[in-house]
């Protein structure tokens, strides 16, 4: 019998890449058991996730294809569930908006909520970075771009959370109607009341044939772009603050040479970069890969924070090291569904560790390395909190 | 074959070049530059590269 690990389970240590290395010396496709008791196909190897990710017989549709694999029944999400050619057609409308050109022009802005978040911590000397700056810093981004109201925000973080690491499927559900219900509210208020903002556009925007998005669609849109928009940006600043400072002598070198910036934001991603799992693929027919039978009808996801671990991608992978050349890592996916917000979490990330480091010469765990606590997440990698000793 | 490409559209990420770096590639700026006669046998990996576009901005005409 084939084992099946229970992910979620097994992120909740920090063990959990070692026993994915073991699991993947064996088998570069395994399965695991998600949230609503579904088994799926889970690849592994980084050979077989390039190979796969760009495979026409996945389809990303599991409401049509595989209803029963669905997380939230019946609420298809904009992009992430959509296949080609309805995919590339929405997501033409949103990419100007996280195209290097536009997302250069948000440079100045996020060193300023940068800088106003370090100024919030003062001299106090420790704090947990995930809720003082992990957290609100890419909301703080993601708001002002999709137009979300500040006193609107209390609860995005609890959706989130039981969104990517929820305790059970109901409380996940529940948090996905919650923010459902609350972006078909958004959509109603920006209809009525226009501002200058991304869903302001997305509500006047056309499509080549005259027609709109419906009121679910622009619901769905800001639901998805709210919510992957920076929980996966708060998680990923999060590992990277984190492994650097395990690897003190890859911190000394960043702070020696602060060019290199761009070199950790890469090597923060293949290390452990956040959104560990792709959503869920269904296979349209039998598909051979990697020594199994993915019968038509099964779920197949991408575990990316293996593959990246993958000799294949770098010699020595479970190094930290910013300075040693890597393959191209898969830490945003690849083909069709490539991360929309790479551009933005790529800046967001470089811009924060510049003036983190810039701002405190003494950064460091506040508590013993091995009582930092992880997520019990399969979807996301990341820390249920970062207590940091800092001085300037 | 004949390849055109949609500039309004690519935003240079380079999903294209990953499938087919035979035909695709990205310059110092990001911007997609594509092999002026692809061989006929590479047909089958131009169509993957095509399909591999977040946007879709790579059309294909079989000539």
């Amino acid at each position: 019998m084939t084992e099946v690990v229970d992910l979620a389970e097994l992120a909740a240590t920090a063990g959990l890449e070692q026993e994915l290395d073991r699991l993947a010396k064996s088998q570069g496709i395994i399965r695991t058991r998600q949230l609503n008791q579904q088994e799926t196909w889970t690849v592994l190897g980084a050979a077989l996730t390039r190979e796969l990710l760009s495979d026409p017989r996945l389809s990303n549709d599991v409401h049509t294809h595989a209803p029963h694999g669905a997380l939230v029944p019946g609420m298809a999400v904009m992009l992430l569930e959509q296949d080609d050619p309805g995919h590339a057609r929405n997501r033409r409308l949103v990419s100007a908006a996280f195209a290097s050109r536009a997302v250069r022009q948000l440079e100045p802005r996020i060193v300023e909520i940068t800088r106003q978040l370090l100024d919030g911590l003062g001299e106090r000397g420790t704090a947990d970075f995930i809720e003082e700056f992990t957290y609100p810093m890419p909301l703080e981004v993601i708001c002002e771009l999709l137009g979300v109201p500040a006193e609107d925000r209390d609860p995005f973080r609890k959706w989130a959370m039981d969104i990517s690491a929820a305790p059970s499927v109901e409380a996940m559900q529940a948090a996905a109607v919650e923010l459902f219900s609350y972006c078909i509210g958004l959509i109603g208020a920006k209809r009525e009341r226009p501002t200058e903002d991304l869903l302001s556009e997305l509500i006047v925007a056309r499509f080549d044939d005259g027609s709109a998005l419906s009121d679910a669609e622009l619901s769905s849109f800001a639901a998805v772009l709210l919510i992957a928009g920076h929980d996966t940006v708060t998680n990923l600043l999060a590992n990277a603050l984190h492994d650097l400072l395990a690897h003190p002598e890859q911190l000394a070198a960043l702070r020696r040479d602060p060019a290199l910036v761009g070199a950790a934001v890469e090597e923060a991603l293949r290390f452990r970069g956040s959104a560990m799992t792709t959503v869920n693929r269904v296979a349209r027919e039998d598909i051979e890969a990697g020594g199994v039978t993915i019968r038509k009808g099964e779920l197949v996801r991408f575990l990316l924070n293996a593959a990246n671990r993958d000799t294949e991608v770098r010699a020595d992978p479970h190094s930290f090291d910013i300075g040693r050349a890597t393959a191209q890592h898969v830490a945003f996916g690849m083909g069709p569904h490539f991360c929309l917000g790479q551009r933005l979490a790529r800046q967001e990330a470089t811009i924060a560790l510049t003036e983190i480091l810039q701002r405190f010469s003494t950064l460091e765990l506040a508590v013993p390395a091995d009582e930092v606590r992880w997520l019990p997440s399969d979807a996301i990698r990341g820390l249920v909190e970062l207590p940091l000793r800092y001085a300037r | 074959m004949k390849i055109t490409v949609d500039d309004g559209l690519c935003d240079g990420l380079g999903q294209c070049a990953l499938v087919a770096p035979e035909v695709f590639a990205l310059d110092d700026d990001e911007r997609l530059v594509v092999a002026p006669e692809p061989a006929r046998e590479l047909a089958g990996k131009v169509a993957a590269a095509a399909r591999a576009c977040p946007v879709r901005a790579i059309s294909v005409e079989e000539s």
